[in-house]
């Protein structure tokens, strides 16, 4: 009796045991797999982005650099813990202009105009020169909205009378239709003016007013850092790649002047101008400056002392069919 | 149109699932089978023997079997609590693998550089960045921080960095203990990577005990602990390598016949004080290559190649190389404010502190043109056509009519403050 039952455990027991390493095994291939995927697929190697030599010296700037990203982003904690924890600082000012930025956008993401209104009202002026009072004019526009929805057509209309006026030259249709919208107060949801309501206004002037904030204050509006990084993380494949070619050349790209090749990059991020001359690739520069034909292509002014012969002879122009001669190209300043 | 190159950004992702979730599971995994075929083993064993014996007459007593089989129970117990820990464990790495898994594939459906895609994946990728930055400096509060302020807590290997910090100060201070109980603990790991930290650290607690006169000791000490990794370095590496482990060695003991205060190189420079500062940044880096991460920080790469990327010849960094008096450079940054439009003001590679780490790197290549209204900022091409004054100056068609509009027809010129009014304005085309 006891016999039976213990023969019978002996064989569960071993039982059990082949199954648990049959499962183990499972896995573990399972595993090894995935592991020899990542391997495959994830085969780019940071090391090979190139030396590291003209980064030297900068590991201050670096922070400094991250400091004025968690400030940019409003993270005040977070800066002046990287301050206390290391030893770098950011001007005072810096700091100041940012704290105020955010007294104003964070009552303006909990749908509070007033402290961005008062600040517009007080850079009027500042504004005007830049993009014609858009800011100014889209606040008032969601606070005369934001009564109507509130069912007070009174204040409202009042609200109107008092600042859109100001306004009439510019934005004359737009004020039609918000006039319009009146007449809907009490039901703007199911009314032809639903669209003006909404989260994608208050987004848009949030935008609209860090933008013009930072302008006014000479600050940049997206995080350098940011932009940055973000723009590095699309170039490093390309670069890696280009790394490698140029390092069976036995030279590091880190010591030039100008990366061998080009790297592609968005059109959001082109900040200055670069003409390069269509016909011999060089650069625009004082000493050849870009020319422009009288058929509107424009060249480098060595490429058209080239092609008119120094002056001598008229010439077909490299891409249409019109004819010129080099007196008759015009400097031309990007 | 510019689109994100998706597929080869991925490539480079790999130390975000490889690096700790995979090798943890892996871990994980072994430990378990080890546990398992210890238990199992064992009980297979006393399973059958208990079968037997109580088979033979004069067997085991009854008594005695139940005490045996309770026996088993408990250990079986004890297999169960630890595999349900370790069954915790897996589950809390496979949640993080899924997490990153979905953060990557978020990177799939972001194809230009506008798309608010992008830009969610951008900030989650740049905080990554920053993480990785400031826990290899050391700044483990504001890493942490920002893991919490941007809920990060399963994207980014927090705890990787806390230990090896601690060891890197201890090499500050000039003590060596920690960081040999580390290379004890990842002996093998270390030897799979042919590293030598701990032949250097050993060479320097020998130089330390010279430098305080016990030569004895540090005899001692080279016989016990010096001796032993060069003949290891014989078997595990090439000869080279042996070679160099035992030439350090040999100048090393020269040390044993020259006072501290020697000037005869090289032998001046081993008794140098820099020593733990070299001995730390080489434990920093066996300390990642042992964890297969890249040895730069994630942010040290991005920026070096995001500002060559944007750096331009009329960056300021550019211009500062290029400018010998300190008037010039001075008057640089108005002149180019005026000349440039507001968009130029917003290059990172032209603001403080950007421009100090681009100073020395290459600037980008550019095959073919590209002009940035200084009105409007958009890249003039056959979408936005160009128009330029009689004055020369080119902006966008565009923007040129919108002024117009606005000022009754008559356009001030921006950057020259001539006045003329579109009939003026002439096509311009760039190729």
């Amino acid at each position: 009796m006891t016999n039976n039952a213990l023969s019978a455990l002996s064989r569960r027991t071993q039982e059990a045991h082949c199954q648990v390493l049959e499962r183990h095994k499972t896995f573990q291939s399972a595993l090894s797999r995935y592991g020899k995927l990542l391997d495959k697929r994830y085969r780019l190697d940071l090391d090979s982005v190139g030396d590291a030599a003209a980064l030297h010296g900068t590991e201050q700037s670096m922070l400094e650099a991250v400091c004025l990203h968690f400030l940019v982003h409003g993270q005040f904690d977070l800066a002046d813990k990287l301050i206390q924890e290391s030893v770098v600082d950011v001007p005072a000012a810096a700091r100041e202009n940012y704290v105020q930025l955010f007294e104003i956008l964070t009552p303006l993401k909990e749908r509070n105009l007033a402290p961005a209104l008062s600040w517009a009202q007080a850079n009027t002026q500042l504004l005007a020169d830049r993009t014609g009072r858009q800011l100014e004019f889209a606040l008032h526009r969601l606070q005369y909205l934001h009564l109507l929805s509130t069912g007070d057509v009174q204040a409202a209309v009042a609200y109107a009378r008092a600042h859109f006026s100001r306004f009439g030259f510019e934005h004359l249709k737009d004020i039609q239709r918000l006039m319009g919208a009146s007449l809907y107060a009490s039901r703007l949801e199911s009314s032809p003016y639903a669209g003006m309501l909404g989260d994608q206004p208050w987004l848009d002037v949030e935008r609209l007013f860090r933008e013009e904030y930072c302008a006014a204050l000479g600050l940049p509006s997206d995080s350098p850092l940011y932009t940055s990084i973000a723009v590095g993380t699309t170039a490093i494949p390309s670069i890696i790649k280009m790394s490698q070619v140029v390092r069976t050349n036995r030279t590091e790209w880190t010591q030039q002047d100008e990366l061998p090749v080009s790297i592609p990059m968005p059109d959001a991020v082109r900040f200055h101008s670069t003409f390069v001359c269509p016909v011999s690739k060089d650069y625009g520069t004082p000493e050849n400056p870009p020319m422009r034909l009288p058929c509107g292509h424009v060249i480098g002014h060595e490429s058209l002392m080239k092609l008119s012969n120094h002056d001598q002879t008229r010439f077909k122009c490299p891409y249409c069919p019109s004819e010129a001669s080099a007196s008759q190209a015009m400097r031309v300043y990007f | 149109m510019y689109r994100i190159p998706q597929e080869s950004v991925l490539t480079l992702e790999q130390p975000l699932l490889k690096v700790v979730p995979h090798d943890q599971l892996k871990r994980l995994q072994r430990t378990e089978q080890r546990y398992c075929e210890k238990v199992l083993g064992n009980h297979e064993k006393t399973a059958k023997k208990l079968c037997k014996e109580t088979q033979q007459p004069g067997g085991r007593s009854t008594e005695e079997v139940i005490k045996a089989l309770g026996g088993m129970a408990k250990q079986l117990g004890q297999l169960k609590r630890k595999l349900e820990e370790i069954d915790r464990d897996q589950q809390r790495v496979v949640e993080r693998t899924n997490v990153r898994l979905s953060h990557l594939d978020d990177l799939c459906r972001a194809d230009t550089f506008e798309s608010s895609e992008w830009r969610r994946w951008s900030t989650v990728k740049v905080d990554r960045v920053l993480v990785d930055f400031l826990m290899r400096e050391g700044w483990s509060d504001t890493a942490e921080g920002l893991v919490r302020s941007s809920g990060l807590e399963s994207m980014v290997d927090s705890g990787l960095f806390d230990q090896a910090q601690a060891i890197a100060h201890s090499l500050l201070d000039g003590n060596a203990s920690e960081a040999l109980k580390w290379c004890a603990d990842n002996k093998n790991g270390l030897r799979k990577i042919k590293n030598t930290l701990e032949f250097q650290l050993r060479l320097q607690e020998f130089i330390e005990l010279v430098h305080k006169g016990q030569k004895l000791d540090a005899i001692m000490y080279a016989r016990t602990h010096l001796n032993p990794l060069v003949a290891e370095a014989a078997v595990d590496y090439d000869s080279e390598r042996h070679q160099s482990l035992l030439l350090e060695m040999q100048r090393a003991m020269t040390l044993l016949a020259l006072s501290p205060d020697t000037t005869v190189a090289p032998y001046c420079e081993l008794y140098a004080g820099d020593r733990w500062r070299t001995l730390r940044n080489a434990f920093l880096a066996a300390h990642v290559e042992l964890h297969s991460l890249p040895l730069r920080s994630l942010l040290s790469v991005s920026l070096q190649a995001g500002l060559s990327t944007l750096k331009t010849m009329q960056c300021a960094s550019s211009i500062a190389a290029s400018l010998d008096s300190d008037k010039d450079a001075k008057a640089a940054p108005n002149r180019r404010a005026a000349a440039q439009g507001p968009r130029a003001a917003q290059c990172p590679v032209c603001v403080a502190p950007l421009d100090v780490i681009a100073a020395r790197l290459p600037r980008a290549h550019h095959e073919h043109s590209s002009i940035i209204c200084r009105i409007s900022g958009r890249v003039l091409g056959s979408e936005e056509v160009a128009g330029c004054g009689p004055n020369g100056q080119v902006y966008s068609w565009k923007a040129l009519e919108a002024l117009a509009a606005q000022t009754n027809g008559h356009i001030q010129c921006p950057a020259t403050g001539d006045r003329f009014t579109m009939q003026y304005v002439k096509r311009v085309f760039i190729m």
